[in-house]
């Protein structure tokens, strides 16, 4: 009886000791989702190529693909991003280009010794752009991504807050 | 005759039993005028000494590891079989984290009661439960390396620091001292510390708050194991009651 008491209470102090799972939320993704103005159930565009500001054009593979929503990362080092979003407009085949500045704050947190420290992107909010106010609609302004929908080698968007909806 | 029947000498048994139960009763109560309780002796508040303290395990810690540095005092006063205490101590730890490291130093004291549940005790021994409230004045620095994927960008070393954070939060305490030899005293202190809060720099979150720990427990605990000498200056006795 007295070992199962002694089991117990190491059991609770244990559990005090105890780091826990790394559950890291941080991320430098945002999540943006591309919408049809005219309410069409197809809301996909033909997006061709993402330009990053501080990372070099051969750095970023094309895209040339259908798409709904995109994961971009933001730049580590500086406190804005620029994007530039190369697309097709499949009624005309012509070629336009969707420029998005956004600014952000960064905070640090450690999250335990034997996870590590991490930063976490906040106040995001969108700086200049060529599109109107109406086209672009803002829901999360921080970047977070939920580590237990994670599924490594691909990009499973609902792991990630919505950042930006953008009309077209 | 007539006193032979049923009811009549049911009708004397309980006659019988009612004055019986009067003559107990006035009994007991020419008794209780006779003695009256001893009154209840006055609480004398006024402190007997002044006992001071350390904890042996920050100590111990400091001595055994090269992550932790620091030392506590701790102090009470007796007012009957309540206490005033108060601790003060330095705290400084240096942590290897998975991508980098912390650091942190500060100084930090608690003020609070405990209550002696041994208050009867010759030697006035304890088993107390009391309060806390406690206050950090620290600085703290973090140095992480960042390399995320799809590592489109170059890997970012990042340091960040909190000059002049300060912090408070409250505990409960439980524990017990007892007298070992003359004046020395052994005891140990459990904490439960609890609803932290820090002002600091918002671009770096307090992780290790001196005094307090992990700031992200909104509850965590501790546990100091300590030795003490008691400075009596009078004899604890029981006053008169005044007339």
């Amino acid at each position: 009886m007295k070992y199962a008491v002694l089991i117990v209470i190491c059991v609770l102090f244990g559990s005090c000791l105890n780091d826990g799972n790394c559950l890291i939320t941080a991320t430098n993704n945002m999540h943006i989702q591309f919408k049809k103005l005219s309410n069409s159930k197809d809301s996909a565009i033909l997006l061709n190529t993402v330009q990053i500001s501080g990372v070099s054009k051969d750095s970023i593979p094309p895209v040339n693909a259908k798409v709904t929503e995109i994961l971009i990362p933001i730049d580590i080092h500086d406190t804005t991003t620029i994007f530039i979003l190369q697309r097709t407009n499949p009624a005309d085949s012509t070629t336009h280009y969707d420029t998005l500045q956004v600014g952000y704050t960064a905070q640090t947190k450690v999250i335990a010794k034997d996870c590590g420290a991490f930063t976490y992107y906040q106040n995001l909010k969108v700086l200049s752009s060529n599109l109107k106010d109406s086209q672009i609609k803002a829901f999360s302004t921080s970047l977070l991504t939920d580590p237990t929908l994670y599924v490594a080698g691909s990009a499973n968007y609902q792991a990630y807050a919505v950042n930006y909806q953008i009309f077209y | 005759m007539w006193l032979d029947l049923p009811i009549i000498k049911l009708m004397l048994s309980i006659i019988r039993f009612f004055i019986s139960a009067c003559l107990v009763f006035f009994a007991l109560l020419l008794h209780g005028q006779e003695k009256k309780a001893p009154p209840k002796p006055k609480k004398d508040y006024r402190p007997t000494g002044l006992r001071v303290g350390t904890d042996l395990i920050d100590i111990g810690k400091t001595l055994a590891t090269n992550t932790f540095t620091g030392w506590e005092i701790n102090g009470d006063v007796d007012f009957a079989n309540y206490y005033l205490t108060a601790d003060f101590g330095t705290w400084g730890k240096d942590i290897l984290i998975k991508n980098g490291d912390y650091t942190n130093s500060g100084t930090y004291y608690r003020v609070g009661v405990d209550i002696n549940f041994l208050g009867k005790d010759p030697d006035k021994n304890m088993f107390f439960l009391g309060f806390r409230a406690g206050h950090s004045v620290f600085n703290e620095s973090v140095n992480y390396y960042t390399n995320v994927p799809p590592h489109l960008f170059s890997p970012l070393d990042t340091t960040y620091s909190n000059p002049n954070a300060s912090g408070n939060w409250g505990e409960i305490t439980t524990g017990l001292r007892v007298k070992v030899w003359k004046g020395l005293w052994l005891g140990y202190t459990a904490r439960m510390k609890f609803a932290p809060t820090v002002t600091s720099n918002p671009n770096f979150v307090t992780y290790d708050m001196p005094g307090y720990g992990v700031v992200q427990n909104t509850l965590w605990w501790g546990f100091n194991y300590q030795v003490f000498w008691r400075f009596a200056w009078r004899k604890d006795k029981v006053l008169p009651v005044k007339k």
